[in-house]
């Protein structure tokens, strides 16, 4: 029996199933034509680099999908959809071409009894999906979740295709005689259901159920890149060239680029591709922006939105005219300057994203056309100034940089002058703010006491340059980058540790190192490692429970987690968990240069008041421990603005260490590190 | 318009100022110098005003330490022209700095174009008096206004707004060309980011215009240049209200001031 063997108004199926096709399929390569022609008008960036690594990353995070499962309700669910999808998928196309060339001696996918259980068996995990995703919706949906109609559409029509493919099951067994069979278990089912049906209005219903689901897919087929659901096209070419599937994702270089992109983007065609096509793959999932500290403390700023902006006005401008004159602005009509400024550069909106998008970046181009037009608030200009004129952002004068070692009761090493194992890059604000002198001189009496052979570059260090990049100065960046790298050249070491996240992120990952990178460590990988050599002399044993704050720098965007943990466990410390911990700990607000800009905002929470009432929350908890001379400034702050003096002590790592390294004559009555 | 403003290198604070063996100059280890702030006014209202309504930004300079990267800046910020007298800053006094500008000026053109507008900043770290720009008007024979911090120029005059102290504001109309000495500018000086600078580095260039070197770089000596002298110390008064006065009353007797 051929479903395509049938008149329909004189029509002989087998002509309006290729006329359908051909329609369904023309519109869809006009569009994807059409899409893929927007794409082309941004700007190139190679990201075809080691394709079999792409490969490998694409097919762990489309295939099996761990980032869907980061949000239960919806992880498995979904993973079912899609697999669902990709089985039926392939029995459409099955199904279509044995329908068009009825000549082809192969059987009709649910004629094979192994497809068909398998068909069966996905509907039902399906529709059942379907019944949670549409629940989630209607009911439970989660903040920020786009509730479109689009969405509610097609889970409709993903049930519509499901249960054609049930009842077409069960028809045609009642026509062909009512044999079940334990292939078709829920088809039997429904035969049994439907048995009194005469066996020719059995056959009639079998082909329309054929014809339903034939003629549904071509809708689909037809609806799908004009809807959100593109990122099932997309997606899997956006997880393919995703940056983090070889390189470091925090690296803001960008490969291959054919024009000068320090001057960030204006307009959509000044976006490279990638950025472009991260608006196909965006599935509106919400995601990013639970994630976002500035959109959690009510910041302009939601990413998913920057995302769908740049998709609609890509596709506004791009396909439906209104280029030149009267066209809208990208930056100031389509997206506000203050939601392009209010990004912290955290990058949780990027870890936890299932379809891989890259919105730091995004807005880091943006940022950067404000820049070039000078368009920057005035702390945030002198700040630039400073770091421009005096390489650091405090104002101060080059040669106060290492002010801090004079009164430090050390001689440090110049490994300008003398080769040093290792090269301590101490970053602007352990050298210049008044509040992390302390802590920067105890760092400096544990390494000595651990013996560690270290030495400084003193006045010949500058600012990094890790959050001038990120606020869109790239001239500057480079500026600060290239006099760095000059006096590296210049001194002799094996390794480098840093103090600050940033600085240790930007040395690791976005200096051209042309092939002779240093190992560059955070200093609390340099303790942990003493520690397990056992060169920490541990003269005091700390207790109590403390808690630990990933810095985001050091955490999501460098995946070090465990040594800081290990170094508290080693001084004896309990550490408790926030409940934003590890990859989904919480930004303090500072990074991508936000704390250089005033909060113009009316917000509800900084996001280090979030922070710190999180970690008072903790049972027992009285110390918050911190790896990260910013978040001394950030939570330090924030502990007063929210009351909680007496309630938790921020601390450095690098100080409960001091305390536990100090002679024995220092004092041992105190050995709870809140104390101190 | 035909804006020319004058910009002037000043020492940095910053750095720390310590005076050479001789007792008169700045010790040079580490001194460093930077554009005079006002001046960066003076650059952005010439800039605005040619903004909004059209002309020709010169900048001019006489020759100092890194006076160049200030130069390009200026450039890269809109100027159209940067100009470099050839004359060592440091050796010249503030009339024979007003005498060196005034004859550049007289070079461009004699009488200047009626839509000339000369914009010093109106005082700097080393002539807090604002000598320069009263000087350079008197040697160019032009109306002068110091402490201008806003200017609507019309056919062949100007409204300038002036601040005087507590607060006050003055509205002059001075007739073009005249000399305004900027205290600030409309809007906050612009950022010009550091790929522009080098920009203007690689595809502009400094002029340099000689001119004739003058008389007398000097019109007063300088004897000495030293710190502030630490001349005692505060004495804080405690205790209770009553002692505190009575101890004050003590004090006054004793100085005799009552």
């Amino acid at each position: 029996m051929d479903p395509v063997n049938i008149n329909l108004l004189g029509l002989p199926g087998l002509v309006l199933l290729w006329a359908l096709a051909l329609l369904a399929w023309g519109v869809f390569g006009f569009r994807i034509w059409q899409l893929v022609g927007l794409l082309r008008q941004g700007r190139y960036e190679n990201r075809f680099d080691q394709p079999v690594r792409r490969l490998g990353h694409m097919i762990r995070h489309v295939l099996l999908q761990p980032r869907i499962f980061n949000e239960r309700a919806i992880g498995l669910p979904h993973f079912l959809i899609f697999w669902g999808f990709l089985v039926y998928a392939t029995c459409f196309n099955w199904s279509l071409v044995r329908g068009l060339f009825p000549f082809l001696p192969v059987p009709y996918p649910d004629e094979v009894k192994v497809v068909s259980l398998f068909l069966e068996v996905f509907s039902v995990l399906v529709l059942i999906s379907l019944a949670v995703a549409v629940a989630r919706r209607l009911f439970f949906a989660p903040p920020h979740l786009h509730l479109s109609l689009d969405a509610n559409l097609i889970l409709v029509l993903i049930g519509v295709l499901m249960l054609s493919t049930l009842f077409g099951n069960g028809f045609r067994i009642v026509s062909e005689g009512g044999h079940t069979s334990a292939w078709t278990p829920l088809g039997s089912l429904l035969a049994k259901a439907f048995a009194a049906t005469p066996t020719e209005t059995a056959h009639a219903w079998a082909n329309a159920m054929w014809w339903l689901h034939m003629i549904v897919v071509l809708f689909f087929l037809v609806y799908l890149p004009y809807s959100k659901h593109l990122h099932l096209l997309a997606a899997p070419f956006n997880v393919f060239f995703s940056q983090s599937a070889t390189r470091p994702v925090g690296d803001l270089g960008v490969l291959g680029a054919k024009e000068d992109l320090s001057a960030g983007a204006a307009r959509w065609q000044e976006l490279t591709w990638r950025q472009l096509l991260g608006g196909f793959s965006c599935a509106e999932c919400g995601r990013c922006d639970r994630a976002c500290p500035a959109t959690a403390s009510g910041y302009p700023l939601q990413p998913q939105q920057l995302i769908q902006k740049v998709k609609e006005h890509m596709i506004h401008a791009g396909l439906h005219g209104r280029q030149g004159n009267g066209a809208q602005k990208l930056i100031g009509e389509v997206i506000a300057p203050k939601e392009i400024w209010a990004c912290t550069t955290c990058m949780a909106c990027m870890n936890c994203c299932a379809v891989w998008n890259e919105q730091v970046p995004l807005i880091v181009s943006l940022r950067r056309h404000l820049v070039s037009e000078g368009d920057v608030e005035r702390t945030l200009q002198d700040m630039l100034g400073n770091l421009q004129r005096y390489g650091n952002s405090f104002g101060k004068s080059d040669r106060m940089r290492a002010k801090w070692t004079q009164t430090s009761g050390l001689k440090i090493k110049d490994a300008r002058k003398e080769a040093v194992e290792y090269l301590w890059f101490v970053g602007d604000y352990a050298s210049y703010d008044p509040r992390c002198e302390d802590i920067t001189k105890k760092t400096a009496q544990v390494f000595a006491q651990a013996g560690l052979d270290f030495g400084l570059l003193y006045e010949g260090e500058r600012n990094a340059g890790n959050d001038v990049r990120r606020v869109g100065e790239e001239g500057l960046f480079e500026m600060l980058r290239d006099k760095n790298l000059q006096a590296l050249a210049k001194a002799k070491f094996q390794k480098i540790v840093t103090t600050d996240p940033h600085t240790y992120h930007t040395l690791k990952n976005e200096y051209p190192w042309n092939g002779h990178r240093p190992e560059v460590q955070h200093y609390t990988e340099v303790l942990s490692q003493l520690a397990q050599a056992g060169k920490l002399p541990l003269n005091k044993k700390l207790s109590g429970r403390v808690t630990y704050h990933d810095p985001c720098y050091l955490g999501r965007y460098n995946g070090v987690y465990d040594a800081p943990r290990h170094v508290l466990h080693a001084l004896g410390l309990e550490v408790i968990e926030m409940p934003r911990g590890r990859d989904r700990s919480y930004c303090c607000g500072a990074g991508g240069g936000r704390i250089w800009m005033e909060d113009t905002e009316k917000i509800q929470e900084r996001p280090a008041e979030s922070r710190i009432r999180e970690a008072v929350a903790l049972a027992g908890v009285q110390t918050f421990v911190v790896a990260c001379p910013k978040d001394i400034a950030m939570f330090r702050d924030a502990v007063k603005t929210t009351g909680c003096e007496g309630k938790i002590a921020v601390r450095d790592l690098a100080e409960l260490v001091a305390k536990a390294t100090a002679p024995p004559a220092a004092g041992n009555a105190a050995t709870n590190p809140q104390t101190a | 318009m035909n804006l020319y403003v004058l910009l002037k290198m000043v020492p940095d604070t910053v750095e720390e100022l310590n005076v050479a063996a001789d007792g008169k100059s700045l010790d040079s280890e580490f001194l460093r110098f930077k554009l005079n702030d006002p001046d960066e006014h003076a650059l952005e209202q010439a800039l605005l005003l040619k903004e909004k309504h059209g002309g020709k930004v010169t900048v001019v300079t006489l020759d100092a330490p890194e006076v160049d990267d200030v130069l390009f800046t200026a450039l890269a910020k809109g100027a159209d022209r940067a100009v470099k007298l050839p004359v060592n800053q440091a050796e010249l006094g503030t009339v024979a700095a007003a005498r060196v500008l005034a004859d550049f000026l007289k070079a461009e053109a004699t009488p200047l174009p009626p839509d000339t507008l000369v914009l010093p900043g109106s005082y700097a770290i080393d002539d807090l008096e604002g000598e320069l720009a009263p000087l350079l008007a008197t040697a160019l024979e032009l109306p002068y206004v110091g402490v201008v911090c806003g200017i609507a120029p019309a056919e062949g005059k100007a409204t300038v707004r002036k601040e005087f102290a507590g607060g006050l504001r003055g509205e002059f109309e001075v007739a073009l060309p005249a000399v305004l000495g900027i205290q600030s500018a409309d809007k906050p000086p612009r950022y010009v980011p550091v790929a522009k600078v080098r920009a203007a580095m690689k595809s502009a260039r400094i002029e340099t215009v000689d001119v004739p070197p003058p008389d007398r770089p000097r019109q007063l000596e300088l004897e000495r240049t030293y710190k502030p002298e630490a001349a005692g110390h505060a004495e804080m008064l405690e205790g209770s209200p009553e002692e505190v006065a009575d101890r004050l009353v003590e004090i006054l007797v004793k100085n005799s001031a009552i």
